[in-house]
């Protein structure tokens, strides 16, 4: 999965919302690293509402704006959580690896080896 | 500001099919304002691209689904462009025909009729294939073949391959074969393939330009096709597909019995083609399998 799939699906978790809303809350869950322009994002939905990960919940006019909301639907939270625990998975590799290295190097200490 | 920046963006969602703004226009144009309106803008440059490439792509039918359902696409494009081709060369004979017959310029032996023969059987084969019917376009364009041949029995048949009109339609059969097993969805639109044949005869080689510069024009045209990849990864295999049938009929040059009427020029040009090809395959590989990403 694309980051910023994972992240346009990750804004949808809590509640439904629209363009904008995914695109604010997608940049604020990955710290800024997601900034979508407004047409990679409905590339995006079309391609995700196509694939049934998301769907439109609600239609309103806010200020003379056209809103449309969006939310996860259950393939698209299984979908989420599926690639979620992948990339725990493969960040256990390094977040739980015991580092000979910086263990050698601590000064005074002998360098521990790996069973 | 606003009024004025909403205008741009109203001119530029233009760009987009009318149907799909119907259906997308007004929420798009809320997105854009409520994010131009926010305290951390896109830049305008982002955020003109990404919609110009965005409405490139809804527009010119860029495919999605899995690798396989793209480049079956993929290979059923490259099938009518390889026929509209064929056909393109077919009428442009049979054009010249008729108008030296009428001209007086020159007398055509009856076997001449082979080639708007071969042009009505290529159209017909356009028709079936554009509209999904895979099975009765191969007949069809075996038909056409058989045409195209007689039309040119005046040419003894060994050295038939070496012509550029040769191969287009023996490839498109076996490009067809995957369409036939396969069955992938056909196009609202498949009379509008029709338009291709004026197309391929404007910007490939046809038999006016047999041996002068056209031999260049599929690689012009295949450089244009991975431009166009960026948009839809299709482009690339059909480019190279296009590549492979120009390919055969330079590689006919090299095959025993050819040599002396090769031009030094060709085995540099065979090496381009073949490159090309290989490159073309290769891109369009890659973004098929990245845009198959969700």
């Amino acid at each position: 999965m694309r980051e910023p799939t994972y992240f346009i699906l990750a804004a949808l978790q809590d509640q439904p919302l629209h363009g904008y809303g995914i695109m604010s809350r997608a940049e604020e869950l990955s710290r800024g690293r997601v900034k979508l322009a407004t047409g990679t994002l409905y590339a995006a939905l079309d391609r995700l509402t196509g694939e049934r990960l998301v769907r439109v919940v609600d239609e309103q006019v806010v200020n003379g704006r056209a809103r449309r909301y969006y939310e996860l639907t259950a393939t698209g939270l299984e979908a989420l959580r599926a690639e979620a625990e992948r990339m725990a998975e493969a960040a256990k590799l390094v977040t739980e690896h015991p580092n000979p290295r910086r263990s050698a190097r601590r000064p005074g200490q002998p360098g521990v080896m790996p069973a | 500001m606003s009024e004025r920046l909403e205008r741009r963006y109203r001119r530029l969602l233009r760009l987009y099919p009318k149907a799909y703004r119907r259906e997308r226009g007004a929420e798009i144009l809320a997105t854009l304002l409520d994010a131009a309106e926010s305290g951390h803008p896109r830049p305008l440059r982002r955020e003109v691209a990404a919609l110009v490439v965005s409405a490139m792509r809804v527009r010119f039918g860029a495919v999605a689904g899995s690798p396989g359902q793209v480049w079956l696409s993929a290979l059923r494009v490259a099938v009518l462009v390889l026929i509209a081709h064929a056909t393109a060369q077919s009428a442009v004979h049979a054009i010249r025909a008729v108008g030296a017959e009428i001209l007086m310029v020159r007398t055509y032996p009856l076997t001449a009729l082979g080639h708007p023969a071969a042009a009505l059987a290529g159209v017909a084969a356009l028709m079936a294939i554009g509209r999904g019917r895979y099975r009765l376009g191969v007949a069809l364009v075996g038909l056409a073949f058989a045409a195209a041949q007689w039309a040119m029995s005046w040419l003894p048949i060994e050295a038939r391959p070496a012509l550029g009109e040769f191969w287009q339609l023996p490839l498109a059969a076996a490009v067809s074969v995957p369409l036939v097993v396969c069955r992938p969805a056909s196009g609202r639109r498949a009379m509008a393939w029709l338009l291709a044949i004026p197309l391929t005869a404007a910007v490939l080689p046809t038999a006016f330009d047999e041996v002068g510069w056209g031999l260049y024009l599929p690689l012009a045209v295949a450089a244009g096709c991975l431009a166009w990849s960026a948009l839809d990864a299709r482009a690339a295999i059909v480019g190279a597909v296009l590549l492979i049938g120009a390919s055969m009929s330079t590689l006919s040059y090299v095959l025993p019995g050819w040599v002396d009427a090769m031009s030094g020029e060709n085995p540099v040009l065979l090496s381009a083609y073949l490159a090309a090809a290989a490159v073309s395959v290769c891109v369009g590989a890659v973004l098929v399998r990245l845009r198959a990403r969700t």
